[in-house]
């Protein structure tokens, strides 16, 4: 009788000290599925980001529209590419826009942000024939998970913060070459608008073939 | 009295092991998590290196078409006041009556020779300076383009992390640069014909060869669960692999003098006049005024081209842009000794 009465209610003992570390570490399990899924799409979304800012708008970037205009001194803009953070979201823009997020695996507040900025990047790397330049899209994406209270305090935050990046390099637009290489703006303006009237050249134009590389502007850096 | 003693301390166990496991299963997924995180960001590393590296070649193409077409309008321009000039030379009708020209004191046709022959030698000073920056953009050679690729993705890493860098985390290798084979975009312009891709892919000499590339990012991730019980997780290694090539991205077809150039209002190439008051002609040849419009084309509603005929003098450009666009690598299966990983 006395040995039941010792084993009596420790198996009850042991599940009341036993469940609530067994259901903090299920959650966990449940944080980490929820917290690994926003991360994935959170770096997804900056990579779509980085893919479109490639290839924003071929008319403005690439064609003679933006070869004339640029050469008159009005560039046509190419709009700098945003990131879609809607992605995190919604599925936008890659379903314009898709199914809602299911709540579970939605960031904090359903809100994500995105930056991007564009540019002239010049590469002096060693080795190169001459300087080169290149567009830039710097492309990034932020979102963030709610940490459950009871996980709080052993991961010791309250929002596990998901970011990612991309630095997307593609060719100089047609603005940019032109504002890059003074000569080129230069001679294919004179002879898509010629002066009028025109200047008569002093010289005969018979001269040797020329072969040099096109000389950079020193303010190149600042196109876009 | 057995069965009760049996049952002391039976529940422990148990817990201890649903709890140990419950803490594996949350470690795997957070370290699972962070593989798929390190394996996309290696692939955008990757992604945008190859679609950087080849810009040495696109930019060069792009500058040398401009060029040709800024000389090509002179051409014609220079064709045309040829022309002008001839009818002048001999006395032609449409310029006896001309009335003194501007900046001359000359009437009639001579005056018309007079500014024709001052407007010829400005646009042929003009078409030699765009012939000869054709010269200088074209020296560019197949060999230049695969060293300067090569010296891009070098300084992806040297300045990794600034607008012309790649990923810090990761280390660069190019495991090819080669001339594209295949028939990918390749255009053609012949006579009033152009075809996209019509089965006759053209094989251009090395130096106008679209290149193609195959980079591999990679680096050594560490575990992010930490050691526990004399086990350590192992170390991750993520690996991008992204290859592109030099295609044209946009294939253009201006009729310069009809287009309406959206900004200004006014058509690309508005006629120029160099020598004023002579008589015009019923379709708007009068020789003294260069004319670039007129073509009326017509695409096929079943194929990729264009059918023109030519009516009357007329000047129509047909030209392209080149940038990168991503393809699948090509280089088959790589063996780990074949490019870098960082640590």
């Amino acid at each position: 009788m006395q040995i039941v009465t010792r084993s009596r209610g420790q198996a009850l003992a042991e599940t009341a000290l036993a469940l609530p570390v067994f259901i903090v570490a299920m959650f966990a399990v449940v944080w980490a599925l929820k917290a690994g899924v926003l991360g994935e799409r959170v770096e997804l979304a900056a990579r779509y980001g980085g893919m479109v800012s490639a290839e924003t708008n071929p008319y403005v970037q690439y064609s003679l529209y933006a070869a004339y205009e640029a050469a008159a001194g009005s560039p046509v803009g190419a709009p700098c590419a945003t990131a879609p953070p809607a992605l995190v979201v919604d599925g936008a823009p890659i379903a314009a826009p898709g199914q809602q997020t299911n709540a579970f695996f939605s960031a904090t507040n359903d809100t994500s942000s995105g930056t991007s900025s564009c540019g002239t990047a010049i590469s002096t790397a060693a080795g190169l024939t001459a300087p080169m330049v290149l567009g830039y899209t710097n492309v990034g994406v932020t979102a963030s998970n709610d940490i459950p209270d009871f996980l709080q305090s052993i991961l010791g935050s309250s929002t596990t913060q998901w970011s990612a990046s991309v630095n997307e390099l593609y060719s100089p637009t047609m603005a940019t070459l032109f504002a890059c290489y003074p000569e080129l703006a230069g001679a294919f303006e004179a002879s898509v608008a010629p002066p009028s009237p025109a200047a008569v050249p002093s010289t005969e134009p018979i001269p040797v073939p020329s072969t040099g590389a096109l000389n950079l502007s020193s303010s190149c850096a600042s196109q876009n | 009295m057995q069965l009760t003693r049996h049952s002391r301390g039976q529940t422990l166990p148990l817990w201890s092991l649903g709890i140990g496991l419950a803490l594996v299963i949350a470690f795997a997924a957070v370290q699972y998590g962070q593989v798929l995180r390190w394996q996309i960001r290696a692939q955008n590393a990757a992604d945008a290196a190859a679609a950087g590296a080849l810009s040495v070649q696109t930019q060069q193409w792009n500058e040398q078409l401009a060029m040709v077409y800024a000389a090509s309008v002179e051409e014609y321009r220079l064709e045309e006041l040829l022309q002008g000039m001839m009818l002048a030379a001999n006395n032609d009708t449409r310029c006896q009556a001309m009335p003194q020209q501007p900046g001359s004191q000359y009437s009639g046709c001579v005056g018309a020779f007079v500014a024709l022959s001052t407007a010829y030698k400005a646009a042929l000073a003009r078409y030699t300076a765009d012939v000869q920056l054709v010269s200088r953009t074209s020296q560019y050679t197949f060999a230049n383009a695969e060293n300067d690729a090569n010296a891009i993705i070098a300084d992806f890493q040297t300045h990794c992390g600034s607008s012309s860098g790649g990923d810090c985390a990761f280390s660069y290798t190019v495991t090819n640069i080669s001339p594209r084979s295949n028939g990918l975009n390749d255009v053609e312009m012949s006579g009033n014909v152009w075809a996209i891709n019509d089965g006759l892919p053209g094989t251009p000499k090395l130096d106008y060869t679209p290149a193609q590339i195959e980079i591999v990012t990679c680096a050594k991730v560490p575990p992010i669960v930490p050691s526990f019980l004399g086990f350590t997780p192992p170390t991750f290694t993520a690996v991008g692999r992204a290859a592109a090539t030099s295609a044209m991205v946009e294939q253009e077809w201006l009729d310069p003098g009809v287009i309406v150039n959206p900004a200004t209002g006014l058509a690309f190439q508005p006629p120029a006049t160099y020598a004023t008051g002579g008589q015009v002609e019923s379709d708007g040849k009068d020789w003294f005024t260069v004319n670039y419009g007129g073509n009326p084309a017509k695409a096929y509603a079943s194929a990729d081209a264009f059918t023109v005929a030519f009516q009357a003098d007329e000047f129509t450009a047909v030209t392209g842009w080149w940038s990168t666009i991503p393809i699948k690598p090509y280089m088959g299966t790589l063996s780990d000794s074949q490019y870098a990983c960082k640590s």
